[in-house]
């Protein structure tokens, strides 16, 4: 009777070690994997121009070289937009990566391939340029 | 004897409480230690700004910079350093800058005029980082714009900007 008392507590003691060991287990692999999780993170600190940008719309000095020459090329009409000049232009420089938007004020187009219907891309840059008291010529590229 | 089994039992577990406590506590510091000690990668943004700097020196209000031109046409004599403002110091193989010049009607071959300064070497690794992006390598950035010059002709200029500066940014 005494016998079966201790192998019925030693059976106890032996199942609770068990879940603390588990406990264990399970506690140091958490640990690891948030280890190795956090190491992973740190490898994103990557700062490149966007994560310098104020108002979500970028501002791209390369872009508004382009436009101020485009203006230049399409001089003495500034009132009316020049597609086929803007498609020479800026589809050859951004219509790999981009989706390029212009016009003159509200009267934007998409010069190039329009995006599809459901798809709503994200705008990376916006540039104005003044062309008199009435109109401005804007750009915006939205990512592919 | 089982009141004495059971404050011995709270004993072993209160250090293993206490163990578990060091495990997490350390677990944490690692992983903080890990985040604050790896680099911030900035050499993508250093490669833009140093396009921006180009580029503005190049061409400003649409119009190429009148020092590019002789009366043969390009100036091979044109020193981007000293005309950009820019100065790469001791660490003049961490850089590598190439502004080439293409006709309007042919963004895929540029005409026969380069300009380059730094380490060209640093130029093959742009095509490695081309197939699959490897932070130990360097960083390459490449820009186009559209610029006339004062006779109206159409270029376009294509710049290349390399930065190394491997240990500076990237374990």
């Amino acid at each position: 009777m005494q016998n079966k008392n201790l192998l019925n507590q030693k059976k106890g003691q032996i199942g609770e070690t068990m879940t603390w060991v588990v406990a264990t287990l399970i506690i140091i692999v958490i640990l690891f994997i948030s280890i190795y999780m956090s190491s992973l993170i740190s490898k994103t600190k990557i700062l490149d121009s966007v994560d310098f940008d104020p108002e979500n719309l970028k501002q791209n000095l390369l872009v508004k070289k382009s436009m101020m020459a485009f203006v230049l090329t399409s001089e003495g009409n500034l009132n009316e937009f020049n597609k086929n000049l803007a498609i020479e232009i800026f589809e050859k420089i951004y219509g790999k990566e981009f989706y390029i938007l212009m016009g003159i004020n509200d009267n934007l187009i998409y010069i190039g391939p329009n995006p599809e219907l459901t798809d709503f891309p994200e705008e990376i840059f916006l540039e104005k340029i003044k062309l008199n008291d009435k109109n401005e010529l804007n750009l915006i590229l939205k990512k592919r | 004897m089982i009141l004495k089994n059971k404050r011995g039992a709270e004993k072993i577990i209160s250090v293993y409480w206490f163990a578990i406590l060091i495990l997490v506590a350390g677990g944490i510091f690692v992983m903080v230690a890990n985040f604050h000690n790896s680099l911030y990668d900035v050499r993508e943004l250093e490669a833009e700004i140093m396009i921006n700097q180009v580029s503005d020196c190049l061409s400003y209000g649409g119009k190429l910079n009148e020092d590019l031109f002789d009366e043969n046409g390009f100036n091979e004599e044109f020193k981007i350093l000293e005309k950009c403002y820019l100065n790469f110091g001791n660490g003049k193989e961490e850089y590598y800058l190439e502004i080439e010049f293409y006709n309007f009607e042919n963004l895929e071959e540029s005409l026969n005029f380069k300009i380059s300064e730094g380490n060209i070497n640093l130029k093959a690794d742009c095509e490695i980082q081309k197939s699959k992006e490897y932070g130990t390598i360097s960083k390459c950035v490449e820009k186009t714009f559209y610029s006339l010059d004062n006779d109206k002709n159409e270029f376009f200029i294509k710049i290349l900007s390399i930065i190394r500066k491997t240990e500076k940014n990237a374990k």
